[in-house]
């Protein structure tokens, strides 16, 4: 296992479209491990896998602790509502903005072993699941977000 | 001990088509020997290889019945010969004593009549004239087969041709590519002169520098992945593909994975490789490599580089089509590649179109591909980029330049004799809309 170092808003790597994982190999196995412990490290709640420079559609996201949820090639197949969210990025460091997200999404993916896996997400999970699923197209929050906060609304 | 494990080795390569490299690597382990019979053991083996031809016309010269003698008889001439001839800090009586304890007894004594009297008549044996049969005499004094002495005479003429011959037989320095995602070149550079590691600059590239002998695994930093090997010529080629961080690179026929490594570093780690081959038992080097290098963009797979997945049409930024080659550019560094016949290279030209065609399908509207080869034949080189540039409009050729190396009009051709680096092809051309 071994903690990668994750990319800074500029880095023209954050603005690629990623590629879909096509074999589920033991290399690809060793990325997502090392996803989780980099986004832990990084006290993250949510990592893709082009942050950490791998152009490949993969994501962690734990909402909850202890919930670790790995994605592979993951779709949102249903959205509905509307929730406004404070966002921030590992990639955009020290800076929070107000975003409007999704308030349920459904999300389609592979889990580690290849199977087709649902979750339902709704508020922290549904805008996480969102936010991670943009990164692997080269979105970042910055790109839809309604304001930043200054420093002063951030308690 | 030493020439006792040279002759086993080379039994093992005569008798089972071992390639020297592997052979050598995993006898040289196991031994136990001390550093410099080490060194001795793999000179010599290294050594019958690459003059054989040499040795052989010396011994029929003097053995009279050569193709009925023993098979492992003529390996222990060969070693002593070749001891004798070209091994100047080994004495001869040193050389014919400790050669002649390697035949079981019955054969001893002829064993030491052989190279006794190579020792006596020396002087006097004669050899092909160079005025009446220049390939006999190119082929007896450099030991290459005499058809391949007629094909580089055709390409580079009898002068150059000598001086590539000569180089190649030279003992080969090791090249290696400082990992610049784990360490500085200067640091590098340093911790191999606190270990008093003698090292050259190669020239071309500041993070290549070249060191003696070939046991990579003993210099610091092999663990911690602060080099891998590469010729300056293969590290040329990843220049003139001049990867970029972010892309997305094919390497079309990755094994044993250098090119891609090379690459990764110069994508600053950043982007995705995928490091193709054709097989699935080489793999496991990249990776390997790829875990001790720090580098985590690429993935290998297994792909026919000529057969054609509609998933890729279009989709990389960069594709290297580093195709399967007769090798006759690393005969300085694999000296058995000499004895290829040329018959059996016939095949390569159509294997290596197929792929090139191929794989350029997968390059994008404005993406780079590049095709190379370690060999100096044109119908491998040259003749196949007309080839595909005559029925490929959507591709131009796109000029470059490597380590202060200019190409012409997106071609570079490396020799050893100009270069001082392995014999290289390299063609540069992008998808033009």
């Amino acid at each position: 296992m071994a903690k990668l170092k994750i990319l800074k808003v500029g880095d023209e790597t954050l603005r690629k479209k990623s590629r879909p994982v096509d074999k589920i190999t033991p290399r690809i196995l060793t990325l997502i491990d090392d996803m989780a412990q980099t986004m832990r490290a990084a006290n993250g709640c949510g990592l893709a896998a082009p942050q950490v420079g791998v152009l490949r559609r993969i994501v962690v996201i734990e909402a909850e602790p202890g919930k670790l949820i790995e994605l592979i090639n993951p779709e949102i197949t249903e959205a509905s509502g509307e929730r406004e969210c404070i966002e921030g990025c590992l990639s955009v460091p020290g800076k929070y903005g107000l975003t409007k997200r999704p308030e349920r999404v459904v999300v389609r993916a592979l889990d580690r072993n290849g199977n087709t896996v649902e979750y339902v997400g709704t508020e922290l999970l549904a805008q996480a699941f969102c936010h991670e699923i943009d990164h692997l197209d080269g979105k970042l929050y910055i790109d839809i977000v309604e304001r930043m906060l200054r420093e002063d609304e951030l308690e | 001990m030493p020439r006792k494990l040279a002759y086993e080795i080379l039994k093992k390569i005569e008798n089972n088509g071992q390639y020297s490299n592997i052979a050598i690597d995993s006898a040289l382990k196991g031994s136990g020997l001390e550093k410099y019979d080490r060194a001795l053991a793999s000179t010599i083996v290294l050594g019958v290889i690459e003059r054989r031809i040499t040795l052989d016309y010396i011994i029929k010269k003097i053995l009279k019945n050569f193709d009925k003698t023993d098979k492992n008889i003529l390996i222990i001439l060969r070693i002593g010969l070749y001891q004798m001839m070209f091994l100047d800090r080994i004495p001869t009586y040193a050389a014919v004593n400790e050669t002649v304890r390697l035949a079981p007894k019955k054969f001893a004594g002829l064993v030491n009549a052989v190279l006794r009297t190579y020792e006596r008549q020396k002087d006097k044996i004669d050899y092909p004239n160079e005025n009446t049969d220049i390939y006999g005499y190119l082929s007896v004094k450099y030991s290459f087969p005499e058809e391949i002495c007629h094909k580089f005479t055709d390409i580079y003429g009898t002068v150059r041709t000598k001086n590539i011959f000569e180089i190649f037989n030279r003992p080969s320095k090791t090249a290696l590519r400082i990992n610049t995602l784990k360490v500085g070149v200067d640091e590098y550079i340093r911790e191999l002169g606190a270990r008093n590691i003698d090292y050259e600059p190669s020239g071309y590239l500041p993070y290549i520098v070249m060191v003696n002998g070939c046991d990579v695994e003993s210099l610091p930093g092999f663990e911690e992945g602060e080099f891998f090997v590469q010729d300056t010529a293969s590290a040329l080629c990843v220049e003139a593909l001049g990867a970029e961080e972010s892309d997305f690179l094919i390497d079309s026929c990755a094994c044993p994975g250098s090119k891609s490594f090379g690459s990764a570093i110069l994508m600053n780690n950043k982007g995705l490789i995928y490091s193709c081959d054709l097989h699935q038992s080489k793999l496991g080097l990249i990776d390997a490599g790829a875990d001790r290098l720090g580098i985590g963009i690429i993935e290998t797979m297994r792909k026919d580089g000529g057969v054609f997945d509609i998933s890729l049409e279009g989709k990389a930024d960069k594709v290297l089509c580093d195709v399967p080659c007769s090798g006759f550019g690393v005969i300085g560094k694999k000296p058995e590649i000499r004895y290829k016949k040329l018959s059996d290279t016939e095949k390569l030209p159509d294997i290596q179109y197929r792929i090139l065609e191929n794989c350029s399908r997968y390059v994008k509207n404005g993406g780079t591909l590049v095709y190379s080869t370690c060999t100096v034949i044109p119908e491998e080189n040259l003749l196949n980029i007309e080839r595909f540039l005559a029925s490929h409009k959507d591709f131009a050729l796109c000029d470059f330049n490597a380590g202060g190396l200019a190409s012409k009009g997106g071609i570079l051709e490396l020799a050893p004799d100009i270069n001082d680096t392995d014999g290289f092809f390299i063609c540069k051309m992008k998808k033009i809309n």
